[in-house]
């Protein structure tokens, strides 16, 4: 099967949700049960995908990428398919975490396991040259950034650079991580040329018991209400509070193809997925609340670097 | 016959449904396997495998009928369980997981979630005391079979689902285990419903659920950071002789439920082969833990054992001369269903052993199992389909209790 990477660019807080919880939070986010790391699965993402191509006037070649449509719901339209659609959508997973900071706005939080998983799904899809090396492991409570002078979340305490990130205090290495800049520097490929040098600036390398406490608590959480239109007040028992990935949250994914089995639409694997990708930073509207403005993201991919196994 | 082995490293988790339907609750639910089934494993690399061959030789182009054919010779011969802290060095021995043998039992300790590991062992029926069974034939040999029996009285605790290749060899060895740690993957739920596209909201009756099992966990030791465990499926295959493909399988598979995604590690055969560390002397007697799923003929009964006065009696692979059997502790019987994609209708039902069933021999002329013997057994296949990896024991070794009176 051929294989891309892509990036995810939430451009306005994701809520892709489980749909209900016991918990604080009554619509958490959807995460990995065994590590918690916030994902889009891959289904909201190729469902996603699969709408905004409803207007095409070729229907054959929509299915033929992403397979026979159900005619009926329910029992009735449980029948078996002429043939299978030809891409496989990968869940995205967090990649970074916009936080706040008391210096630099916020800080584009990353940490080791979530590079490593990142350099997986780089690995065979890109030249080996263009992957980065994974990064040095972090001691407890530590950071490290690309650059020293050019990160605009750092302030300096007795002569040393820390950043803080929500409550955390974290003391930051005193020398830059050339590491650390390759990796901003290959991400920031797949952004805009304007938004480069966003990670340069403000990603920040924090050990992977400072990210899970992160990605547990420094999420988005809003507090809504239903307003009854009779009395104008709040309605009784409608408070409800919602988790969403911040604007600015980088995700990634892979998605893969093999060549279309649609009986009267060809296409080779290659195709099938840059028709998926589509232009360079196309956007999207992916989970729930879309009418208040939540899930608005930028999809983005890698276009130097090739693909793997071609099947 | 050429042999590829390589690890299968699911990226977003495996969702390998078990034959209960979607519609037997009033929410559509998807059971999953809590491991997929080695069936499941090779009908991926049948599909990799058709797909590679039509990319490597340009022009070939096969019907359903003709890729179920021909992709028949596409046979799983290995097939385990491995773990490791994720993009830890390459795969060894060491990584290997093993089912939880049926003879270990986890007793709870008087304060304290788990206590101990017990030997669950057999024990000759005493003459005269034990109950009948109401079978239709070969009451007799049934009766025969010996008794596992505890030898304390605390309670049993759930057990793991796997266990480490330290402990499983410790405990074919015949020596005592510490308590497990819990190292089973996790599995979650995920919710999914359809949208209409032309109103844009939930289609009624589409709101279903389909179990996952995660394979990346994080694992905390005490006070220290969390430490990233990956879960993977090592494998060997053959492909036919006339249409091998080379470098197969290329690029990433699809496997189980919606084709999840699964990156392909290279191994070499030795990630399957009997550890340094198994040194077993000859013992009078032989214990057989199921790795994989045993299919045989006679539902519990290996194939090949026959009632001989009393007894079952028969042959194993690799073992001179005939044996009995002695006991065997089999748990539930595992049910898999399969879908033939070509009629597009379901397959016949089949019954297997589940993994960590435990049968115990002598042999029949009182000899001993030779160390030999014992080695040459590990991942031997043993009942029916090998070509599906099914039926692969690990040897261990067992003092059967002397006769009374002896």
């Amino acid at each position: 099967m051929e294989s891309r990477a892509y990036l995810l660019q939430a451009l306005s807080p994701l809520h892709v949700g489980t749909g209900q919880s016991v918990g604080v939070i009554d619509l958490p986010l959807m995460r990995m049960r065994a590590t918690g790391i916030p994902i889009v699965p891959g289904s909201s993402l190729k469902g996603v995908l699969r709408d905004s191509r409803k207007h095409d006037s070729d229907r054959a070649r929509s299915d033929a990428i992403f397979g026979p449509r159900r005619e009926k719901p329910g029992p009735e339209g449980d029948q078996p398919s002429e043939y299978a659609g030809a891409l496989v959508v990968g869940d995205a997973r967090l990649l970074a975490l916009p936080v706040r900071g008391f210096v630099g706005t916020f800080a584009l939080v990353t940490s080791p396991l979530l590079l490593a998983l990142a350099r997986r799904d780089w690995g065979g899809r890109m030249g080996d040259e263009d992957v980065p090396k994974p990064v040095a492991p972090l001691a407890k409570y530590q950071a490290r950034v690309a650059s020293l002078k050019d990160n605009a979340c750092l302030y300096r305490h007795d002569g040393r650079p820390r950043v803080y990130l929500e409550d955390l205090d974290l003391e930051v290495e005193n020398q830059d991580d050339a590491g650390l800049a390759s990796w901003a520097e290959v991400l920031g490929r797949a952004l805009p040329s304007e938004e480069r040098d966003m990670l340069l600036r403000r990603l920040v390398l924090v050990d992977d018991e400072t990210m899970s406490f992160l990605w547990e608590t420094a999420t988005q959480v809003d507090t809504r209400v239903s307003i009854n239109p009779e009395t104008g007040t709040a309605a009784q028992g409608q408070l409800w509070t919602e988790e969403s990935l911040p604007a600015e949250t980088l995700l990634m994914g892979v998605m893969a193809a093999t060549r279309a089995w649609h009986p009267e639409r060809k296409l080779a694997a290659s195709e099938v997925l840059s028709e998926a990708l589509g232009g360079q930073g196309t956007m999207l509207q992916l989970g729930g609340k879309a009418t208040v403005g939540r899930g608005w993201c930028r999809l983005l991919s890698w276009q130097s670097g090739g693909s793997e196994g071609q099947r | 016959m050429s042999q590829d082995c390589f690890v299968l490293l699911p990226r977003d988790g495996l969702s390998v449904k078990d034959g209960r339907g979607w519609y037997t609750s009033e929410v559509g639910r998807g059971h999953s396997h809590p491991w997929p089934l080695p069936t499941t494993v090779r009908g991926a690399l049948r599909a990799a495998w058709g797909q590679d061959l039509m990319t490597t030789q340009p022009g070939v182009r096969m019907t359903p009928a003709e890729w179920e054919q021909r992709s028949a010779g596409v046979k799983l011969t290995r097939f385990v369980a491995l773990r490791r802290f994720f993009a830890e060095s390459p795969f060894e021995l060491a990584h290997r997981m093993w089912p939880f043998p049926a003879d270990a039992v986890l007793v709870g300790a008087e304060k304290g979630p788990v206590g101990r590991v017990e030997h669950l062992l057999p024990h000759r029926p005493a003459a005269g005391r034990s109950a009948s069974t109401l079978g239709p034939d070969e009451d007799s040999a049934r009766e025969g079979l010996w008794h596992p029996r505890r030898v304390s009285r605390g309670k049993p605790s759930t057990a793991p689902r796997f266990w480490s290749e330290a402990e499983m060899v410790c405990w074919l060895l015949g020596h005592d285990v510490a308590v497990p740690q819990e190292l089973s993957p996790e599995q979650r739920t995920d919710l999914h419903v359809s949208i209409d596209p032309s109103r844009q909201t939930a289609e009624d009756s589409m709101l279903h659920s389909r179990q996952v099992v995660e394979l990346l966990r994080l694992e905390r030791e005490g006070e220290k950071a969390p430490r990233a465990v990956e879960w993977a499926l090592g494998l060997c295959c053959e492909q036919p002789e006339r249409d091998a493909v080379r470098g197969f399988p290329s690029g990433v598979l699809g496997l189980g439920g919606r084709r999840r995604l699964t990156d392909v590690e290279r191994v070499t055969p030795d990630l399957f082969a009997c550890p340094p560390e198994f040194k077993p002397k000859a013992s009078k007697g032989l214990r057989l833990v199921l790795a994989t799923p045993a299919c045989f003929a006679r539902g519990w009964l290996p194939d090949g054992f026959a009632r001989d006065a009393g007894l079952y009696v028969g042959s194993l692979p690799k073992v001179a001369g005939p044996v009995v059997l002695r006991a065997a502790l089999v748990p539930r019987a595992q049910d898999v269903s399969a879908w033939d994609m070509v009629k597009k209708e379901p397959r016949q039902t089949r019954r297997w052993v589940p993994a960590g069933a435990v049968y115990f021999f002598e042999k029949q002329r009182g000899d001993d199992f030779t160390a030999e013997e014992l080695r040459a057994l590990w991942l031997a296949s043993w009942g029916g389909g090998h070509e599906e990896a099914l039926g692969q024991v690990l040897p261990g070794v067992w003092t059967p209790p002397p006769a009374s009176g002896a």
